[in-house]
């Protein structure tokens, strides 16, 4: 018979205790934590190793109601006895006691008050009556000090009326049965569990090793381990470079210039306003950059690039040199697209900030994911090509295209991926070809494919981890464990 | 971006035929609109920002009609002056610009007047960002006497009688009692006179942008309106006004114009005229890789609305969105259709060159998870709490938010350990050993560009019944073994850290980093029982 370590380990534990034991006392006596001492248990009680029987006590506990009673030295039926003893008694105030309806009802039943409500009331005698009560207060500290041999009446009528409660407490004793004597005694060290350098060295093997149950199941180890998102984020920046596509970076901390104005985000546009940008304290102001540039900026705002009305409002300098937290890495192309020369594939992972509050579709970080494409002759087809091969890449086969709106690009383009668990269309992220008032200005010619998606959307998706506080608000050690990282 | 809701039976009627469920689903998606809810009685769709025109129940018919085929397009005309609005100098620091229009023969049903209202709302809270560039006011024109005058006065010089009340206020009262003085009072926050709307009787007409005289109300009996546009910008205004002309000239009314006289100069509003954009075709085709010919071009054109001839699109008075003639490239894209494009992928000669700082990144993390450490990654948003006071630190100069919407993220992060900290005390219910790291961006004030440049920081900590400063200096060694960077480690203190236990990372003599055992005062306020070794150094 093959037997897991620990159920050898049970056995030879087990046969000492003649009467059995509970699994704390086997625990304690084996050295195998509680679980282990379980799950043995249940493999050897498969075999027939091993018996285990579940035992019930009884036991009750004074509530609250009880012990008050106990202090008071009375219950309510002597309380409401002696009051209406009084003579003359005073119905009202009898009426408003606590104890009135209870006491009332088991002074009656008790046999100390006689038909009350009519004009022949009668009481007991009021010694029987103390006497009757001071026995049942008797019996119920009895139970109180754990003494439950009363008398069964007097027990259910404490229950019900709440002064004791019920406790059932389960406990399994294990004992060893005749076949797993045998088998421990026949097997006391259990053979040859783990070779040795000494049991090699020795030959001691040859005498045969204790054959192992594979099929049983293993401990996991804790491992070093990628944060999911960066894995995603990895595969992500390997899909980018092996499409040729260069990486960029840019500051957290960025001015409203590069973050909204480059990209001809007018400057009362409101994802500017304060509900959805967080601005900076300190640093308190951002230097603009060259004169030429910043002055090119201004006309695509307030009067139009080449061929373009502009927005038709005055730009303001000092709104433009707000420091912000980043609101998308579209801050880091319009940095990139400064001065370039053609052709250029450019891409940026990195973290972006929105003021939100948090739930579970929203947190004030994330991280967004950014191409762009720079070249004399590309159109709005090979913008869909990239989306298409970039998804399909990412694992999604099936791709559409929507109209959608963006100040900084014309056409724009709101991809929407097939999600075959689903059977749904979702959206994931957003693209489109730059307009001419963001890149003239800036000094490129050509048109600028664009497009872009958070990385917290596609892991929701594939995972099925819905609750994106999941990933750094909370980095719940046994989730990142459990994590699938082959994606 | 704003969701409007229509009356089914009445957006039908005005798109000229009943549409099937499946028009709402497949054929409002193409123009760029979703359909968000449906019923049999009503329905809802999420409008773009650059197509308020599509706000009003009106305006989005009449963009779904030219393009689901009837490519007839509607020619919108004015009528006669009616009267004179004097703009007065006064105006000109607090609110500029007014444009008005007098609507003939409107039949307000109820219907009318919610889409009306609706349109008001919607146009007020995006277009007109919350009024404050655009406040639209629409009126009963049997109670207006012309001329009228558009001027700014004292707040307490001025009353009248404003719309849902029924006493007299002053124009500071209505900005202290009535609903609507408090919610849009902000827009007149930092002025000193405020602008009013008066008629011939010196009759208020309307306070701009807070709310319009109850003497003008418009009811179902009314059948002339008179319509006021004031705000900051005079292209957004003109806009809007042709966006409710439209709308109501849809209707079936009859549009007359107002001379609006400034001071130096005078226009008249509304200007039905279309807006000319030259669209060449060689940008047309090139942009779009199709081979269009004007024909075609016109016809696709026509299903957005715009007419097309030598070259020159002529966009329709209500259309707001139309800049460039990219904007026109994109209006012929949309009736192409999308998903009539074929996806290409060009071939573009480039070579991908990987960011260093990332590289170097991707490097750490590999000798790190070889080293069993388990990756965590946290918020560059944290508080002074957290990063200061809980760590035992005087808190230091660091970038800081303006506007935190919660105590927990008013500035940014200065080091990871804080960060391990908080990952620690949240998992203290899991399995330990707990070996962990961090590699992420902290934010450090200085005189670069924004003020603030990013630091690219890698953290360790270890936490566990055996964790100490020997196991961090060995993941230390070993790391710094196998990156390849020389080091040495030199005694000091940290407030964060156990004095005796504690020592700084240097390389090529400068300070990199630190490492140590944490404080167990430190370990309390986080709630960690077991002992925790940490270092930190800048990847540089």
């Amino acid at each position: 018979m093959d037997l897991h370590p620990h159920e050898l380990k049970l056995l030879g534990t087990l046969k000492n205790f003649h009467k059995g034991a509970d699994i704390a006392a086997l625990s304690k006596a084996s050295g195998l934590n509680p679980d282990s001492v379980r799950k043995a248990a249940l493999w050897a009680a498969a075999k027939g190793l091993v018996k285990s029987e579940v035992t019930e006590t009884k036991s009750y506990l004074l509530e609250e109601e009880g012990i008050r009673y106990l202090k008071l030295n009375t219950l309510p039926e002597l309380i409401i006895f002696n009051e209406v003893l009084k003579k003359p008694a005073d119905i009202n105030y009898l009426k408003n006691l606590r104890e009135f309806q209870i006491g009332m009802m088991w002074g009656q039943k008790k046999g100390l008050i006689f038909n009350w409500g009519s004009d022949n009331v009668r009481l007991a005698p009021k010694k029987e009556a103390e006497q009757k009560i001071a026995k049942d207060l008797e019996a119920l500290d009895e139970v109180g000090r754990g003494n439950y041999n009363i008398d069964r009446a007097k027990l259910e009528e404490f229950l019900r009326r709440r002064f004791l409660k019920e406790k059932i407490e389960k406990t399994e004793t294990l004992s060893i049965t005749k076949k797993g004597l045998e088998l421990a005694d026949s097997n006391p060290d259990g053979g040859i569990g783990k070779l040795t350098p000494e049991i090699i060295k020795s030959g001691a093997w040859k005498k045969g090793v204790r054959p192992y149950d594979v099929s049983l199941p293993s401990a996991k180890l804790i491992a070093g381990k990628k944060h999911i998102t960066s894995v995603w984020a990895e595969k992500i920046r390997k899909i980018f470079l092996d499409m040729g596509f260069s990486e960029a970076s840019g500051p957290l901390v960025e001015s409203s210039f590069w973050c909204f104005d480059a990209l001809y985000q007018p400057q009362d546009h409101p994802s500017r306003e304060l509900a959805d940008t967080f601005y900076m304290k300190k640093p308190g102001g951002s230097k603009l950059p060259e004169p030429g540039i910043v002055k090119a900026v201004k006309n695509a705002h307030e009067s139009g690039t080449e061929g373009s009305t502009g927005w038709m409002y005055k730009w303001s300098e000092d709104i433009a040199k707000k420091p912000v937290l980043r609101t998308h890495t579209t801050a880091v192309s319009a940095r990139s697209l400064f001065g370039l020369t053609p052709p250029a594939k450019i891409f940026c992972i990195g973290r972006a900030f929105r003021n939100e509050t948090v739930d579970y579709k929203h947190l004030p970080e994330f991280t967004q994911v950014e191409g762009i494409v720079v070249d004399e002759n590309v159109t709005f087809r090979d913008l869909l090509g990239y989306l298409k091969e970039f998804y399909w890449r990412l694992g999604f086969e099936k791709i559409r295209f929507r109209p959608a709106y963006f100040p900084y690009t014309e056409m724009s383009v709101e991809p929407e991926v097939y999600f075959e668990e689903k059977g749904e269309w979702v959206e994931l992220g957003g693209s489109g070809i730059f307009r001419p008032e963001v890149t003239k200005p800036l000094g490129v010619d050509v048109p600028v494919l664009a497009w872009g998606l958070s990385l917290e959307r596609p892991i929701a998706l594939m995972t099925g981890l819905n609750d994106i506080r999941n990933f750094y608000f909370k980095n719940d050690l046994k989730l990142l464990r459990n994590a699938k990282v082959n994606v | 971006m704003a969701v409007v809701t229509f009356d089914r039976k009445d957006f039908e009627s005005l798109v000229g035929k009943k549409l099937k469920d499946s028009d709402y689903t497949e054929t409002v998606p193409m123009i760029g609109v979703t359909t968000e809810e449906l019923s049999s009685d009503s329905v809802s769709f999420e409008v773009f920002p650059n197509r308020p025109d599509m706000l009003s129940v009106e305006g989005f018919a009449r963009a779904l009609k030219a393009f689901m085929g009837d490519g007839k397009g509607i020619k919108y005309s004015v009528g006669k002056i009616h009267g004179t609005m004097r703009v007065d100098k006064s105006v000109e620091n607090v609110r500029p610009y007014a444009v008005c229009a007098v609507v003939r023969n409107v039949k307000l049903t109820d219907s009318v007047l919610k889409s009306l209202m609706q349109f008001q709302e919607k146009v007020h809270e995006t277009f007109g960002r919350r009024r404050e560039r655009v406040a639209i006011g629409v009126h009963d024109m049997s109670k207006i006497e012309f001329p009228l005058k558009y001027a700014a006065y004292e707040p307490s010089k001025i009353s009248f009688v404003p719309l849902d009340s029924k006493e007299k206020m002053n124009l500071s009262q209505i900005l202290q009692k009535h609903g609507k003085g408090k919610e849009y009072g902000w827009v007149l926050e930092n002025y000193k006179t405020y602008p009013v709307i008066t008629d011939a009787k010196n009759d208020v007409l309307s306070f701009p942008p807070i709310i319009n005289g109850e003497l003008t109300r418009v009811t179902e009996k009314s059948k002339d309106l008179f319509i006021d546009v004031t705000g900051t910008s005079k292209h957004y205004i003109m806009k809007t006004l042709n966006m409710l002309c439209a709308s109501l000239a849809d209707r079936g009314a009859k549009l007359e114009a107002v001379k609006i006289d400034y001071t130096k100069s005078s226009e008249t509003t509304p200007d039905a005229s279309d807006q000319k954009i030259k669209v060449s075709l060689d940008y047309l085709n090139g942009l779009l890789d199709t081979d269009l010919k004007e024909d075609e071009v016109k016809m696709m054109l026509a299903k957005m609305g715009v007419l097309f001839a030598n070259n020159v699109a002529s966009v329709p008075f209500y259309r707001t969105d139309v800049m460039h003639q990219i904007d026109i490239v994109e209006d012929v894209a949309i009736a192409f259709g999308y998903q009539n494009f074929e996806p290409r992928i060009p071939k573009i000669p480039t070579m991908a060159q990987r960011n260093r700082t990332q590289e170097k990144s991707c490097v750490i993390k590999e000798i790190m998870v070889g080293l069993g450490m388990e990756e965590t990654v946290s918020f560059v948003l944290t508080n002074d709490s957290k990063q200061f006071n809980m760590m035992a630190a005087p808190v230091e100069e660091c970038a800081t938010i303006l506007n935190p919407k919660t105590e927990d993220y008013t500035a940014c992060r200065k080091s990871l350990i804080p960060s391990l900290m908080n990952v620690l005390g949240d998992n203290k219910h899991n399995e330990y050993p707990q070996r962990i790291f961090e590699i992420g961006d902290c934010v450090e004030l200085d005189k670069s560009e924004t003020g603030a440049s990013n630091v690219r920081k890698l953290a360790v900590a270890l936490c566990h019944a055996d964790a100490d400063i020997n196991e961090i200096k060995s993941v230390l060694e070993t790391f710094m073994h196998s990156y390849g960077l020389g080091y040495r480690l030199k005694n000091s203190a940290h407030p964060s850290l156990m004095s005796g236990r504690c020592g700084e990372i240097i390389v090529d003599g400068r300070k990199v980093g630190i490492i140590g055992e944490i404080n167990p005062a430190v370990l309390k306020n986080w709630g960690l029982d077991n002992p925790v070794a940490v270092l930190e150094m800048v990847v540089e």
